[in-house]
């Protein structure tokens, strides 16, 4: 039967792109597009995928959270195959990042298939190795954007944190490889005590280079749990000076019970470089293995993204839902909170402490009380080894 | 036919799209700017692959839809002309 010719080709609804945030707060939609995510993430489209092409990298920073396995990382065909699948399975944003994707030597090969298969592509890099020649390559890949990390606005802080030698100078050339290009660059610092007496000389580096630009708290613990990087992380101080710097206006996540507080599982993942799906960068608990399952099997049934997408809720977190400053908590994350103490429903120290100093921030001269979950740790001392290193 | 349904649109390269039951989506990064077309246009949308021709498109969707052939080429013609203005699809 034909459909009526009611609906006229009509010139596309255009609206900014402003990227994909996987994991931040779920909102009502404003336009559109807003509206088309919000039904993609009820229906479990695959929109987003974030695929680590390799743990190999050329720096060593002090945060880094990759745990290398003894086992070969995807080969091309692998990779080919992969992209495939996700392109089949709807895919439409694709992160590449590692490690530093610039070390796989088949890195142009996976990434112009990506292209032709009609991939908008974010490209994270640090940076270092982008010369002339690489930077025409990057640039011929139209990417949506190449996101590098700024860790240091001198040579000797940038190198204390990514254990290397003239890693800003090198990371410079880069940014300026690609700007030349007409690449749209967005340079992130996350602010560690190695760095945070730079970090407004970082803001105004970012600003001369007119690049975007984001600093942010959020250290990560490593994918298999070890908090060695935590000691890196602000202290609560430290982290009320930044917001009050900085005014950053409160993104309150956990507005009411029924409210999902992340986005995790709906329509995004991640892809580690021994084809692993995880439902985040962050939550790495296994939904399945591309070596024996297919991606759109492994996303349609595996356990976990099934789990996450039905309960994820404020209400379906015993300790957050009663916490006195859960309305000032901005930073809870389910991988974080697996990782810290096994329990994607749990809170975290960094959630925590963040909620703290925006409270006091908002607050002035008033204390933060303690949150449910300091008060069960700090009555645990085999769970408070870990605190300790952060508290102030 | 006339001259013009012998053309060939093709994806502008630079554009990055998906389908998502029946509404296309296409991002341009230089622009930084999602696109969605209605389901007739993202139809006509999906049909662009670089090889069919204007009038091989107008075949489809006048086997689709209920359709005068000479109404279907030349609003197909008129969307895809803005599309090519808009760097969103190249004539081969």
């Amino acid at each position: 039967m034909l459909a009526a010719i009611s609906l006229y080709p009509e010139l596309p609804a255009e609206s900014l792109d402003r990227g994909f945030d996987a994991c931040g707060e779920v909102s009502a939609p404003s336009d559109p597009f807003e509206a088309l995510l919000a039904r993609l993430q009820n229906e479990a489209v695959p929109f987003s995928a974030t695929w680590e092409m390799t743990h190999v990298c050329n720096l060593a920073c002090v945060m880094c959270y990759n745990v290398p396995l003894a086992e070969p990382e995807l080969s091309t065909v692998e990779g080919l195959d992969l992209l495939e699948q996700l392109a089949e399975a709807g895919v439409l944003r694709i992160t590449l990042t590692g490690g530093e994707i610039l070390t796989r030597r088949d890195f142009f090969i996976l990434a112009e298939r990506a292209r032709a298969l009609g991939f908008a592509l974010n490209l994270k890099t640090n940076g270092t190795l982008i010369t002339e020649s690489i930077a025409d390559r990057l640039a011929a890949l139209d990417p949506l954007q190449v996101t590098i990390s700024l860790l240091g606005a001198t040579d000797a802080t940038f190198d204390a944190v990514a254990g290397s030698q003239r890693t800003l100078t090198r990371v410079l050339r880069g940014v300026q490889n690609l700007q030349m290009r007409g690449v749209h660059v967005k340079l992130n610092s996350l602010l560690l005590n190695l760095n945070l007496a730079e970090r407004e000389e970082m803001l105004r580096l970012a600003m001369d280079l007119g690049v975007s630009y984001e600093q942010f708290f959020k250290v990560s613990a490593g994918d298999d749990g070890r908090a060695t990087a935590m000691q890196h992380q602000l202290s609560r101080q430290e982290m009320r000076a930044v917001l009050a710097a900085d005014e950053t206006p409160l993104v309150a996540r956990m507005t009411g019970p029924t409210a999902r507080t992340c986005k995790v599982g709906l329509s995004s993942c991640l892809i580690s470089p021994y084809g692993e799906v995880f439902p985040c960068v962050e939550l790495r608990t296994l939904a399945g293995h591309l070596r024996r399952h297919s991606f759109a099997d492994i996303w349609a049934n595996a356990p976990i993204l099934q789990q996450l997408r039905a309960r994820h809720t404020l209400a379906n977190l015993p300790e957050c839902l009663v916490c006195p400053i859960n309305t000032y908590c901005e930073g809870r994350c389910a991988g974080l909170a697996w990782k810290e103490h096994g329990d994607p429903y749990g809170g975290h120290s960094l959630a925590c402490q963040q909620a703290q100093a925006r409270y006091e921030q908002q607050n002035p001269g008033q204390q933060a009380p303690s949150t449910p979950l300091q008060t069960r740790l700090a009555s645990n001392p085999a769970w408070a080894f870990q605190l300790t290193a952060n508290q102030e | 036919m006339t001259d013009s349904g012998k053309r060939v649109p093709a994806h502008h390269s630079r554009t990055a799209s998906r389908i998502f039951s029946g509404e296309a989506v296409v991002i341009t990064p230089a622009e930084n700017k999602v696109r969605m077309l209605n389901p007739v246009g993202s139809r006509i949308w999906e049909l662009v692959d670089g090889s069919r021709s204007v009038a091989e498109i107008v075949v489809v969707l006048t086997s689709e839809y209920d359709v005068d052939p000479q109404h279907a080429q030349r609003t197909t013609l008129e969307l895809l002309d803005a599309l090519a203005e808009k760097d969103l699809i190249v004539w081969n």
